[in-house]
């Protein structure tokens, strides 16, 4: 009974978006999904909901695809933006066509809209409301059917600092209930506190996918050395994954293992080190902040191929 | 958690009436509808006023025939702010999460178009009826209701074509001000245009004369040439659009 995603792919036009993208989300589980701006991760979720096709690869939320889904609703709750409301529209009247959708009655958009806290703001516009706001309503529209599964991208923009505790608590209470949560946002230390493991993306690619508390055990190394080439050549060579991707040839080399393989590797290949250093990671952020590049991240197929 | 998925009973008819529903359901919508019958009773006013200044009896079916005009205008209008509100106010984002067969949320809002345009209709025939027996009561003047059933006949075509062309536009532009701009110039330009250099073709590639045939008679094969490219292809190709486009 997961999420899972196997080996999804999307281009647009030359630029690869999402690159044989896999992972899975459990039930009672929280999962952070975090990259840079774009690397894929509001074009994978919009693929789960079926608003984007993958060019390969197949995505089932408890076994099946999403279009085969009787009443999605039900299943499966979205948050992917916030903006995706008519303006004119009062908010109570917005949850109501969709409780209409799924044949929900419509005691259950008082309901919904009481628990995000909406229930006083129900006669106002869609236009007249703040992002915060407009947040609480797009989850309360995700929440509706009672769903199994949540998918939100970037759920806290907007919201104050009770908003943001009220969020947390919800996605928790969610998550405690056997539900599972596939959240993506770029707030990384509020995000290290709730959630039970972290997918990272960077230009499409999964680049790490564990749980929040293997992230501790994880030695980065810095070295450096005359021929930095041929340290990048040797330690790929050897299965020595590239902590961050190199900007310049100018730079460190950041690669995920201990100072100790990585000194064993080099001196056994006879090559030079100036310096072998271990990088502590104290935090989701800094793990991120190693991982993952800080340029744009999309990469085209072009660069790809060279 | 629910922990078990229900079908919708009759998702074709829920869909049916969630867009019935959004087409009244904001301020704009409802100025339209208001507008769109509000210039249907100046027209019958008008009518009206006019048989009365020239002692004439009021010709019903004239005057349903003259609304058959606003009819073949404001129907198409009507039916492309309906098809594409969702792409414009990415409302679609929801909607296609809710039901990810596209086919049936746009087989939906053509019924709802549909159902809505001949309401309209309905509404402005009655409130003609409505004018011109008050109006004769009060002046003693006289009712004619001639070909009462083909002006009724000739402003349900109208409509109904009207609410076809323009929603097999919109559905495959997507885009309300270029969907309204086509069928403007569809009707006010190129029907005028294509008689100067199509000859003898001209009534196959007009797109008026497929409601022409189906009022006054005339050449079946003209008609269903001017229903394929005027209605049919831009359908299928709308269908296609709804279906595939991605949307980001």
């Amino acid at each position: 009974m997961t999420l899972r995603l196997d080996n999804i792919s999307k281009s647009f036009g030359n630029i690869k978006a999402v690159h044989e993208l896999s992972f899975s989300c459990a039930p009672g589980t929280i999962t952070g999904f975090i990259g840079p701006n774009g690397s894929g991760k509001s074009t994978t979720l919009r693929m789960i909901a079926g608003l984007t096709r993958p060019d390969a690869g197949s995505i089932t939320i408890a076994g099946s695809p999403f279009h085969e889904l009787l009443n999605p609703g039900e299943q499966i709750g979205f948050l992917l933006d916030p903006s995706a409301h008519h303006p004119g529209r009062s908010a109570r009247e917005t949850v109501t066509l969709t409780a209409a959708m799924m044949g929900l009655p419509i005691q259950r958009v008082d309901a919904v809209l009481e628990s995000v806290g909406l229930a006083s703001a129900g006669r106002r516009k869609v236009r007249s409301l703040s992002l915060g706001m407009r947040q609480r309503l797009s989850l309360a529209i995700a929440l509706l059917g009672d769903p199994k599964y949540l998918v939100l991208d970037e759920p806290a923009n907007g919201l104050d600092v009770e908003g943001m505790s009220w969020l947390k608590a919800s996605i928790r209470r969610f998550a405690a209930d056997g539900g599972a949560v596939l959240i993506s946002s770029h707030l990384l230390n509020e995000l290290e506190s709730y959630v039970d493991r972290v997918v990272i993306i960077d230009r499409g690619r999964v680049i790490s996918n564990s749980s929040i508390g293997d992230l501790g055990g994880t030695e980065v190394t810095e070295v450096d050395g005359p021929h930095r080439s041929e340290i990048r050549r040797v330690l790929q060579a050897e299965g020595i994954a590239l902590a961050d991707a190199p900007h310049s040839a100018n730079e460190r080399i950041s690669v995920m293992s201990s100072p100790e393989h990585v000194g064993e590797i080099l001196w056994r290949n006879g090559i030079q080190v100036s310096l072998l250093h271990r990088k502590p990671l104290e935090s989701l952020e800094s793990y991120y902040s190693e991982l993952t590049s800080p340029e744009f991240a999309a990469v085209s197929r072009t660069e790809e191929g060279k | 958690m629910s922990g078990i998925s229900s079908p919708v009973s009759n998702p074709i008819g829920v869909a049916v009436y969630v867009e019935m529903r959004k087409l009244i359901n904001t301020r704009s919508s409802r100025w339209l509808l208001f507008s769109m019958t509000l210039l249907g009773i100046l027209m019958i006013v008008a009518f009206v006023a006019v048989s009365a200044s020239r002692n004439e009896p009021i010709d019903m079916s004239m005057m349903l025939a003259a609304l058959a005009l606003p009819a073949g205008i404001g129907a198409p209008i009507i039916s492309i702010l309906a098809i594409t509100s969702d792409w414009q106010h990415r409302d679609n984002v929801k909607f296609f999460v809710l039901q990810p067969r596209r086919g049936v949320l746009l087989l939906a809002k053509y019924i709802a178009v549909a159902i809505f345009g001949l309401a309209t209709m309905l509404v402005i025939c009655a409130v003609a009826f409505a004018v011109s027996a008050g109006f004769s009561v009060f002046t003693s003047s006289d009712i004619m209701f001639g070909s009462l059933s083909r002006s009724v006949w000739l402003l349900v075509c109208a409509t109904l074509v009207g609410v076809m062309s323009g929603a097999a536009v919109a559905s495959a532009l997507l885009s309300t001000p270029l969907a309204i701009v086509f069928v403007l110039f569809q009707s006010f330009v190129f029907d005028s245009l294509i008689g100067l250099v199509a000859g003898d073709a001209t009534p196959f590639l007009q797109s008026a004369t497929f409601t022409n045939v189906l009022t006054e008679g005339g050449n079946a094969a003209a008609a269903a040439s001017s229903a394929v490219i005027w209605i049919l292809i831009p359908c299928v190709i709308g269908i296609w659009r709804n279906r595939t486009k991605d949307v980001v």
